[in-house]
């Protein structure tokens, strides 16, 4: 690791790792899109450590925090998650198992989560609590999700992460007011 | 109450993804020590990349009369072959070709001059690129070379000439150290076309003058960040096979406040074949004015020490962990 560095990634990594990759899963009920989004804000971090102007762990860990919290709302405004930094940076992101997918999901107390969000669902327009449903409380694929609701996959996306968006109430008031603002 | 828990393959995720993070954070480090050796006093050699272009990729197929044409003329059997060029960078794609920004400053169109031969493998580059000093930044000439295992690299201004021996003409600080192109965009273009990464792909038109135009894909190299395939387009003259342009699009690579995808041009404003003589032979050498301060490197010499101490530090961490605690 780089010496002249203000912050030591791997040791942040080392922090963080586990509970944001749960911050993440719960506020998108969707592995691959907490992996990518997961795996982008380290990767941001890296790129833009000397950028850091801060000493303490606990100022460390609320950079990262705000990186990922920025992430997040680009994926509620977007529907789709980043992987500039990945990219540049050569980081592949993780492929998962369903084994490793289940305890992701475990750890992150998505089952929980999805029961929050299938009790706030009332609250969404019909075609978007359609597709929350279908994806958060069905668990179809996005492909699947597409072709059941007669739209491309990308509006499919969209149509979700706005749902997302809406329920953040339910799942993370800062986040929610982030994607609002920006 | 415990809980029996099996191999999910979570933990090793997580790790596999802490020791890529690694990796590039090493990658990053390295990148960054050769920044600051440049800021210590060095010229931005990689500022000669601007001027050159990165052919290489995947594919290969087309007409082999194209591909082969286009080989012989630049490599010519006992010539030197003479080229001009001028590059500069645009957005493809996005809102506007015009880079904006930070990186507009470093976008200003660069003449870069070239003499080569083969068989042998030796070439001459010189160009004006900007030159990092600790008192700043200035625009000066430089001037590379390679031949018989030596790279030398003179600096004017500076009055500086580094000679480095034991260099390899494969090695990938020769063919690819300066910018997408390499120091030798002529060779890195025909090792392209020997390998059957750039095919045909019909005819186009450059400011007016038809062109013959070949395609492929620019993979990963080694000593470079991992990127996806970058589209390379090579455009010769329909009659002579000369080059007219190459661009790459560096696909994946974004520049702050700029749409689309970042695109090296490299425009050939000049190229002949010298007949390969005594006069010709010298334009492949650097013939220093006046009495620049000479470094001598030894490449060879240098990978040893530097994994000799790769070694000792390996040693050091494994006794390190294998001492008693306490």
């Amino acid at each position: 690791m780089a010496d002249d560095q203000r912050l030591d990634v791997g040791a942040l990594y080392a922090r963080h790792r586990d509970e944001l990759l749960a911050f993440f899963v719960r506020r998108t009920s969707d592995t691959e899109v907490a992996l990518d989004l997961w795996g982008e804000t380290f990767a941001q971090a890296l790129a833009g450590r000397g950028r850091y102007r801060g000493g303490t762990e606990e100022e460390a860990g609320a950079w990262l925090y705000g990186i990922a919290r920025r992430q997040l709302a680009r994926y509620y405004r977007r529907g789709s998650a980043e992987r500039r930094a990945m990219t540049r940076l050569g980081i592949e992101r993780p492929t998962i198992n369903p084994d490793t997918e289940a305890e992701i999901i475990h750890r992150a107390g998505l089952n929980e989560v999805r029961q929050a969000i299938a009790a706030g669902i009332a609250m969404l327009p019909e075609d978007t609590r359609e597709a929350v449903t279908l994806r958060i409380v069905d668990e179809l694929s996005y492909p699947d999700l597409a072709a059941r609701l007669a739209i491309t996959e990308q509006a499919a996306r969209q149509r979700v992460s706005r749902g997302m968006r809406t329920l953040g109430c339910v799942l993370d008031t800062q986040t929610l007011t982030e994607a609002l603002q920006t | 109450m415990t809980e029996t828990r099996h191999d999910t393959g979570y933990d090793r995720l997580l790790e596999d993804f802490g020791r890529h993070l690694q990796e590039a954070e090493a990658r990053a480090g390295s990148s960054q020590r050769r920044r600051r050796r440049v800021a210590a006093g060095t010229v931005v050699l990689a500022s000669l990349a601007v001027g050159t272009l990165l052919l290489t990729g995947a594919g290969g197929g087309g007409r082999l009369d194209i591909v082969a044409q286009a080989k012989a003329a630049l490599a010519p059997a006992g010539h030197v072959v003479h080229l001009v060029t001028t590059s500069h960078m645009e957005m493809r794609g996005g809102s506007g070709a015009e880079i904006v920004g930070p990186e507009a400053e470093e976008n200003t169109p660069r003449v870069t001059e070239r003499w080569s031969t083969s068989q042998p493998t030796r070439w001459r580059v010189a160009s004006a690129v900007p030159i990092v000093t600790a008192h700043g930044t200035f625009t000066g000439s430089v001037q590379l070379s390679y031949g018989g295992g030596t790279e030398k690299t003179y600096i004017p201004s500076l009055g500086t000439l580094d000679i480095t021996t034991s260099v390899s003409e494969d090695t990938p600080r020769v063919s690819l150290s300066n910018g997408p192109l390499g120091t030798d965009p002529v060779a890195r273009i025909r090792s392209m076309l020997e390998a059957g990464q750039l095919h045909a792909a019909g005819t186009g038109t450059i400011d007016g003058h038809p062109v013959k135009r070949l395609v492929g894909e620019e993979l990963n190299l080694p000593l470079r960040a991992p990127h996806p395939p970058w589209p390379v387009e090579y455009d010769v003259d329909p009659e002579t096979y000369a080059p007219v342009r190459f661009t790459v699009e560096e696909v994946g690579i974004s520049f702050r406040g700029n749409t689309g995808t970042p695109t090296e041009v490299v425009d050939v404003n000049t190229y002949e074949a010298l007949p390969l003589n005594e006069t010709s032979a010298a334009l492949l050498s650097i013939h220093p004015a006046g009495n620049p301060t000479v470094v001598h490197h030894d490449r060879e010499r240098e990978e040893l020490t530097a994994q000799s101490a790769r070694h000792r530090a390996h040693d050091q961490r494994r006794r390190g962990r294998q001492a008693p605690v306490g």
